[in-house]
């Protein structure tokens, strides 16, 4: 290889894929053109490798359906035997209904939430629980104490508000859940966005809240 | 109101999985197709779209049975992002849609999703599981050198430039893509033996 073309090599490994990568590998012969695309391709490769779905707890979206576990939202496992009994529920049909709803769940995970705590279980699928047993998720759940912690001590705060009460009331209606839901997606959301960049206080945490559910409710008017 | 009353209110015939559950399985995939996407897009962020994909689906739900619902978010994702692109804000700022557009066989409409898996979706999702493979890769890689895969995961993982980690390193710029080309070439190596071509 002359210096040119190691130049040129050199530019391309920093530049992003694109039209001007292209421009810029046509200008090698053959042989290196597809010698050096391979090399790029590792690249590329490498950086899909490193963008990839937040952790769930600091996933907004999932937050937002309520599908990471929530400390104040936990399934309560004397609640989910009383439930499963008066509706004639066993656990092996309990399994295999959650499973036809899409949820990774087998006989043996419906045995263990009816025999002690469940903090793996998020509130969705809590929600799908009650629906299979018909009651409402707000009785098949039991109030844990959440772990201090000054962030979730802020949005403990937070949601204490009248403000945020009423946002979660908006969001429970526009979301077709229970307002407890909504408390608890809500927070795990506040939760959730605030580990994208630096701490928010409580006004900033409550702004965040406003702007979701205004979206939303705009979006709704549509 | 007795619990089971009030449950019978809401509960309704389930027509398909619960979004929620179908989120969990596949936003992983949906994620890096919008990452992917928006490589080169700095006005957009994946999980907005993505947000912004859900929020529609759990107020629009499909109407039709989704047969393959990897392939149906894959296409939401791609034309929620499209539709970004096409807006005016982005069209004043001159955003070349194809320019960072890397499939050419598909439409650029975001008005109805599809759950066919369509080549291009089929591509993507492949490649998805690709990238799991290159994870696997990667470890292989830091056993084999650990600096080289450092450099690697630095300059093509983070796109940092080869400047700012020679300087963190202390060598030079050219040291430092001549250690990332080398870790390149053993990662192809090391997909090779993984029967993953390049």
């Amino acid at each position: 290889m002359n210096e040119e073309t190691d130049r040129l090599l050199e530019q391309l490994l920093e530049e992003p894929p694109g039209p001007r990568r292209e421009q810029m590998l046509m200008r090698l012969d053959g042989d290196q053109r597809e010698q050096i695309r391979a090399l790029l391709d590792a690249g590329d490769l490498v950086w899909e490798a490193a963008h990839t779905a937040p952790p769930l707890e600091e996933d907004p979206v999932a937050a937002m359906l309520g599908v990471v576990p929530d400390p104040g939202f936990q399934l309560d496992a004397a609640a989910l035997v009383r439930a499963c009994k008066a509706s004639s529920v066993k656990p092996t049909a309990l399994a295999a209904r959650l499973s036809a709803r899409g949820w990774q769940v087998d006989t043996a995970d419906v045995f263990r939430w009816q025999t002690r705590a469940a903090p793996d279980v998020p509130p969705a699928l809590i929600k799908a629980i009650a629906e299979e047993v018909r009651i409402d998720p707000d009785r098949l759940v039991a109030k844990a104490e959440p772990k201090p912690n000054t962030l979730r001590a802020v949005a403990e705060d937070v949601a204490a508000t009248p403000r945020f009460r009423d946002l979660a009331q908006r969001f429970a209606q526009i979301q077709r859940m229970s307002p407890t839901m909504a408390v608890s997606a809500l927070r795990s959301r506040m939760l959730a966005t605030v580990h994208r960049g630096d701490e928010p206080d409580k006004e900033q945490m409550l702004a965040s809240v406003e702007e979701l559910v205004r979206a939303l409710e705009a979006n709704q008017g549509q | 109101m007795e619990p089971q009353q009030q449950a019978s209110k809401a509960e309704a015939p389930s027509v398909g999985p619960d979004l929620a559950a179908v989120y969990l399985e596949h936003r992983e995939t949906m994620y890096r197709v919008a990452f992917g996407m928006l490589r080169t897009d700095r006005h957009n962020r994946a999980e907005d779209v993505i947000g912004e994909v859900m929020m529609s689906m759990v107020k629009n739900p499909p109407r039709q049975e989704v047969r393959n619902w990897e392939a149906f978010l894959v296409r939401a994702v791609q034309n929620k992002i499209r539709d970004l692109w096409k807006s005016a804000a982005h069209r004043h700022e001159q955003l070349v849609i194809d320019e960072a557009t890397p499939l050419e066989d598909e439409r650029h409409g975001g008005d109805q999703v599809e759950d066919d898996p369509a080549s291009g979706v089929v591509e993507l999702i492949g490649r998805h599981h690709r990238v799991q493979t290159v994870q696997d890769a990667l470890v292989e890689l830091e056993a084999w050198d650990h600096q080289a895969a450092h450099v690697l995961w630095q300059c093509a993982g983070l796109e940092r430039s080869s400047q700012e980690v020679a300087d963190e390193l202390g060598v030079s710029s050219s040291r430092v893509r001549q250690i990332s080309a080398k870790a390149r070439k053993e990662l192809i190596k090391i997909l090779g033996a993984k029967e993953v071509d390049l």
